[in-house]
């Protein structure tokens, strides 16, 4: 049995949306108990805070993990990115008003809730600032005047036109991948090959349907 | 920076004891490597760097190999077995103050090619993990020169090999890495190759269209066929696997290299593998392998499984100042029979007394008083008063109602 560890919400849903849609036979409403198992019993599911996916995978308690790429790098997880699952595709961006004068000051303030991922955009941009963790409405941030400028997750750009804030720079693309513990890549590489390779023809599938349109 | 509390402390000491004693027993002699060294770019990229007073930089220690190599150089004109217990300290930029230190123990051979002594580096490390009853371990084999001697074939950029050791590292391979088909093709393959170290090894035969290629796969077979003729402890055919991309960050490995698992919790307690030119730093040019155990995440796997023991305690005697010289005589009676004993004033307080590990880590409480013995046994649950004389006959006729270490 493959334990894998999903992150709730809306990536647990897709996530295994694109399992039922391989004929993998998850009961519908499963996802309402946070440990549950497909008919086969061959895959178990426990439903966990995406910060704590990388954790339970590490830990071998998982042998598989489904998290957002933003919170791997935040975690610095050293294990396997198998898969990008392609869910939840956004971008993590640096923003701030329309007014900001983040290329002209010589020390920013900048909320985030990637405090190791911001610091990083900031060395690797040759720019001095503090970075201050928030653990949500990150762009409140400058809207109070507790920072000059925010990291963060941008989809459709709605959250940040509400807030008068726009996109100053893109710093890196973001998706879901499937992650593993190296161990028990080599242990149970069988059926890992085996769920890699359906949820590989998923992507197939998709990008055929594409080129067709 | 070390900062094992008592436990941790008693736990590295055992796991040093039995590295020391399979060591021994295979023919191995210990080596002292030095904690100061000449620094060297090459090899000290990760060691903490020191101005000496003539002005010359130093490093301190990072990494035993080449240290022991560099010492025993002039003495391998033939076969050379080492091993070796050393703290390193090493740049961290994790670690709270930048620096990092941990305890390393580990074997080296010297002067031998043969896979006879990659296997036996193996063995080793395994059998010490068992001995510690660290269970369910998994030992995985790869070749640096497989996977060198395929990158090269294969002519990336500089860019995009950069590219390519991270996401052989991660075990993915993104769209947007600038490759043509063939090295796409390639390297997908390559990723994809899984299952037992059979298949693997036959599914990448098909990689593998130079010598070195051919005769990397076939070393891995060779070791493979080895260890199972040595029926290494915990080692059967399922326990093994074969890893491709499997690299090392330190950058002298030319061969076979392993690396052992505890499954149960994820981590590697063992790696190790084959450096034949590492000697040639130093002038000289004799084969090498080596292996060792990670100390830290061994004693994690065993604390996080409770699956060791180690020997208790025979006996504290307390005593007061009337009965300091019986007491004394006891003791040292007792030790001369070979029973570890401390020896200690009464405890004000017993009951605060016996809630430490220092009481609480002994089979039996001796409380010398007037000539009497109040023994309090907390391997049975028993307390009980004997003479002296009594106590000495159902000993000396019953040793193994205590265990001798």
């Amino acid at each position: 049995m493959i334990t894998i560890a999903l992150s709730k919400g809306r990536v647990a849903k897709a996530f295994l949306e694109k399992l039922r849609n391989q004929g993998v036979h998850i009961e519908p409403g499963s996802e309402k108990s946070l440990q549950f198992y497909d008919l086969s019993m061959q895959l178990k599911f426990i439903l966990v805070k995406a910060d704590d996916v990388p954790t339970y995978v590490q830990t071998a308690v998982a042998e598989l993990g489904v998290v957002g790429s933003d919170i791997l790098k935040e975690h610095e997880f050293d294990g396997y990115e198998l898969l990008d699952l392609e869910i939840g595709s956004c971008k993590l961006c640096l923003a701030g008003p329309v007014t900001h004068a983040y290329y002209d000051k010589t020390w920013v303030t900048v909320a985030s809730k990637y405090p190791k991922t911001t610091e990083l955009f900031l060395r690797n941009s040759g720019k001095l600032g503090t970075v201050i963790k928030l653990n949500g409405s990150v762009e409140l941030g400058p809207v109070v005047g507790i920072s000059d400028v925010i990291v963060d997750l941008v989809e459709t750009g709605r959250t940040l036109r509400d807030n008068n804030l726009i996109v100053i720079e893109e710093i890196e693309d973001v998706s879901t991948r499937l992650i593993s513990n190296p161990v028990a890549y080599k242990t149970k590489s069988k059926a890992i090959h085996l769920l890699m390779d359906q949820l590989k023809n998923i992507e197939k599938e998709n990008i055929n349907a594409q080129q067709i349109h | 920076m070390l900062n094992l509390n008592a436990n941790e402390f008693t736990l590295t000491n055992h796991i040093f004891e039995i590295l020391e004693k399979k060591a021994i027993s295979y023919g191995y002699e210990a080596v002292f490597t030095e904690t100061f060294g000449k620094y060297n770019d090459k090899m000290d990229s990760d060691a903490v760097k020191i101005m000496a007073p003539s002005g010359d930089l130093l490093s301190l220690k990072s990494d035993p190999t080449p240290h022991a190599t560099k010492q025993i150089a002039p003495l391998c004109d033939g076969y050379l077995k080492t091993y070796y217990k050393s703290s390193l300290v090493k740049l961290d930029p994790k670690a709270p103050i930048g620096i990092k230190e941990t305890l390393q123990g580990g074997f080296e051979y010297y002067g031998n090619s043969n896979i006879e002594s990659d296997a036996e580096i193996i063995l080793l490390n395994c059998s010490v993990l068992s001995t510690l009853g660290v269970q369910n371990i998994h030992l995985d084999i790869g070749h640096i020169k497989f996977t060198e001697a395929l990158l090269k074939s294969l002519n990336f950029s500089e860019d995009a090999l950069i590219d390519v050791e991270n996401a052989l590292k991660k075990r993915s391979l993104k769209s947007n890495i600038d490759l043509n088909p063939h090295q796409r093709s390639t390297l997908e393959t390559l990723l994809s190759l899984s299952g037992s170290p059979v298949e693997v090894i036959k599914n990448a035969r098909s990689l593998a269209t130079t010598p070195d290629l051919i005769d990397s796969l076939d070393q891995i077979e060779n070791i493979i066929l080895r260890i199972q003729d040595l029926d290494i402890d915990q080692i059967t055919s399922n326990k093994i696997s074969v890893d491709l991309c499997l690299t090392h960050p330190k950058s002298y490995y030319t061969g076979p290299l392993f690396k052992i698992y505890s499954v149960d919790t994820g981590k590697t307690v063992a790696q190790g593998g084959r450096y034949d030119n590492l000697s040639k730093q130093f002038g000289y040019s004799f084969a090498a392998c080596g292996g060792a155990i990670d100390i830290k995440n061994t004693i994690e796997v065993i604390k996080m499984k409770n699956t060791m023991t180690i020997d208790r305690t025979n006996f504290v005697l307390v005593y007061d100042e009337a009965s300091f010289k019986p007491a004394l005589d006891l003791t040292n009676w007792l030790r001369a029979k070979g029973f570890s004993v401390k020896f200690n004033t009464r405890p004000t307080d017993y009951s605060t007394a016996l809630q430490s590990d220092y009481f609480k880590s002994v089979n039996q409480i001796l409380d010398f008083n007037d000539g009497f013995i109040k023994v309090i046994d907390q391997m049975k649950n028993e307390t009980y008063r004997i003479s002296l004389e009594a106590f000495k006959t159902r000993l000396t006729s019953n040793p193994g109602s205590i265990s001798i270490h």
